[in-house]
């Protein structure tokens, strides 16, 4: 038999056993929520739960493969849950029960949606026989055009901003090597290209060669209509016309790229019962959240400080001290007025939850909670919190560091220099004769050189390098574990890129330098010392001349 | 380790995906499957079987994947038969877990009747190099 006719005749087995699952199930549920009921009747229920389990695992594990996938998925948790209470010896509490109840509801529900995933719904022969491992993605822009000076000096404003290039004469070119390596984004000109089928084709096909079709940015002579729209027609993203505005390419390209993973939200769950912190916990985790379970509430104080949670999930019944005492506590400290902090309760009385807002709490959740409810409530939280912080901590101009954050960064980064011995540098940087800019080139075209330095600063030094914007044209950073020779280096290497970077104008392109001042920590052992020591480098750099880099050593 | 995989061992209690598992084995990989419920039953068919390479559940009642592969090994027939488990949700502290009791690999379920084969094979020949 050829593979292609065995596939397609598992395939039809396939469909025939779904069915027969499909009709099976409802007395397999039939048959768990019979015996949760008797396990409830009955006066020993430790002996009766590993049969419960054992029905939760099978289906659990059965249901995906059928089709059933969110069944499976709430089986899966049950199924957690249940072996965390056998564990520790199967004693139900009144809170477990419930939960156990939400949870095979939820189970029962969830079995009417049907859902075959996408490998076996489709018949996907070709992906079967060639799934072949796709070629790595490389940090690479792939630059289709003819070769000229304007694309070499493209390769190079790329490469100041962290993007290196490789230049194609043809598509088909470039098609053969992202065979090897898949670029990042294409940076095609358009006049370059044959307006015909050949070349839509190909570029559809480098499109797709993967599962997210890679970005594609069209170069062009002209901005009419007609070419504007074949370019959109041929999937390009953006468009832009020659002489290239880079700062503009860079910021597509930043966006259409997106360079960081989105960092998980981090909840910080305050409960005394470990069974339903381990499910809390579980749920989100399978969301895609971090979290941080504190099961006594008085040791909640590290956790807090260390794990800087984005939403604080807590429990309000609990020994030692109440969820709402402890609530109190933490908004009485100015770092955490922010800070989201949901009440999970089983008996919420209204004057509780009046009370409990009162206190500081944002939110009251019913216990039990089935887990969509949990992640969602959660999650939405968790999304605002952070955008709140961010909007709060961040220069809007620029996205890095507010003067006053930049100050908080400072305090924190003495304090861990201090108490570990390693070595701080602070560097602050200024551009040279900004004023002038701002009259020569207008406002715009100095907000934009402003822009370009930040991006710069962040791409040269990442975390856990700290970056802030004193406001103006002048820039702090904060290189912790780095003593003063080094960051010296690595100043003056970035100073030297900045000052080849050009900015576009109307008709041409201006270069601008930047001066810049370091000290170091422990000569400079204050927050206060080394900002001022600092300053006095810079100062003594705009006197040498401008367009250096000065750092004061020793005691001042 | 023969350098063709031809006989599969696969045991695993739950008679849902043994039906799934043996058909993906048989009509895509064209493997000969022979099916064994509980690791008891393993430890009597395996060494008649003589087979190329164990599936092993590692959830069963009773005896648990774990306890059958050691229970195998402890047969003269079977001290070096290659076992890959099966098993949900696999971290990767897990996997190391079990590569270490001696399994060659772990494969994770609910797996995809129609590429179950493939996987099994490239496992076979990445460690067959």
């Amino acid at each position: 038999m050829p593979p292609e006719a065995r596939l397609a005749l598992l395939q039809d087995q396939l469909n025939l056993l779904r069915q027969q699952y499909a009709r099976r199930l409802p007395d397999r549920l039939e048959d768990i929520v019979t015996s949760w009921q008797a396990l409830r009747n009955d006066g020993s229920p430790v002996a009766l739960l590993p049969g419960l389990h054992r029905a939760v695992h099978s289906l659990a594990g059965s249901g995906t493969t059928f089709g059933f996938t969110a069944m499976s998925e709430t089986a899966r948790t049950l199924e957690h849950f249940l072996h965390s209470i056998i564990e520790r010896g199967g004693a139900l509490s009144a809170e477990h029960e419930a939960q156990i109840t939400v949870f095979i509801a939820r189970l029962c529900e969830s079995s009417q949606t049907y859902e075959p995933h996408a490998a076996q719904l489709a018949f996907a022969s070709e992906a079967v026989v060639a799934a072949v491992s796709e070629p790595a993605t490389q940090s690479q822009i792939f630059i289709v055009a003819a070769p000229d000076a304007w694309v070499t000096d493209l390769a190079n404003q790329l490469s100041y901003f962290g993007y290196s290039s490789r230049l194609f004469a043809g598509l088909d070119e470039a098609h053969v090597a992202s065979q090897a390596a898949i670029p990042l984004a294409l940076l095609i000109d358009h006049a370059h290209l044959a307006a015909d089928a050949t070349s839509t084709a190909m570029i559809a096909a480098l499109r797709q060669r993967q599962a997210f079709p890679i970005p594609i940015i069209f170069i062009a002579d002209h901005g009419d209509f007609a070419s504007r729209l074949a370019a959109a027609q041929s999937g390009g993203r953006a468009y832009f016309i020659k002489p290239l505005d880079i700062g503009a390419v860079i910021d597509k390209l930043d966006v259409l790229i997106s360079h960081h993973a989105p960092v998980p939200y981090r909840i910080l769950i305050v409960d005394d019962d470990e069974i339903l912190t381990n499910y809390f916990s579980q749920t989100l985790i399978q969301a895609g959240m971090t979290t941080c379970v504190v099961n006594d509430p008085l040791t909640v104080t590290v956790p807090l400080s260390e794990f800087r949670p984005d939403v604080i999930l807590m429990d309000v019944y609990m020994p030692g001290c109440t969820g709402l005492e402890l609530a109190t506590v933490i908004r009485q400290q100015e770092t955490y007025v922010g800070t989201p902090i949901l009440f999970l309760s089983a008996q919420a009385s209204m004057e509780n939850q009046l009370m409990a807002i009162g206190l500081g709490a944002d939110d009251f959740l019913q216990k039990p909670i089935a887990p969509d409810y949990l992640i969602s409530w959660v999650a939405s939280r968790a999304q605002r919190s952070r955008t709140l912080r961010f909007l709060m901590a961040h220069d809007s101009l620029t996205g890095v560091f507010k003067r006053s954050k930049l100050t908080e960064q400072l305090v924190l980064a003495v304090a861990h220099a201090t108490r570990s011995g390693s070595p701080l540098t602070l560097a602050m940087l200024d551009i040279d004769h900004f004023k002038t800019v701002n009259v020569t080139y207008g406002h715009l075209a100095g907000d934009r050189a402003i822009k370009r330095l930040a991006r710069l600063l962040q791409q040269q030094l990442p975390a856990p390098n700290v970056i802030g914007r004193y406001g103006g044209e002048e820039f702090v950073v904060l290189l912790p574990d780095t003593p003063l020779k080094p960051a010296i280096d690595l100043l003056e290497e970035i100073s030297a890129t900045f000052a080849q970077i050009r900015h576009p104008i109307d008709h041409g392109d201006f270069s601008v330098s930047v001066s810049c001042g370091l000290a170091s920590f422990p000569e400079h052992a204050t927050p206060t010392s080394l900002n001022h020591a600092a300053d006095q480098a810079l100062h003594a750099a705009k006197r040498a001349g401008r367009n250096c880099v000065r750092a004061l050593s020793g005691l001042t | 380790m023969p350098i063709t995989l031809s006989r599969i061992l696969m045991v695993e209690d739950e008679s849902d995906i043994q039906t799934v598992a043996k058909l993906a084995l048989e009509l895509v990989g064209g493997f000969c499957v022979e099916v064994c419920a509980s690791g008891s039953e393993a430890l009597t068919t395996a060494p008649t079987f003589a087979p190329d390479l164990i599936l092993l559940d590692v959830m069963m009642p009773g005896m648990d994947g774990v306890t059958t592969l050691k229970a195998l090994r402890a047969l003269p027939a079977l001290t070096t038969t290659p076992v890959i488990f099966m098993t949900a949700k696999v971290q990767p502290h897990e996997v190391a877990h079990y590569k270490a009791l001696g399994a060659l690999d772990v494969v994770a379920k609910p797996f995809d009747p129609m590429t179950l084969s493939k996987t099994i094979t490239s496992i076979w020949h990445r460690n067959a190099a």
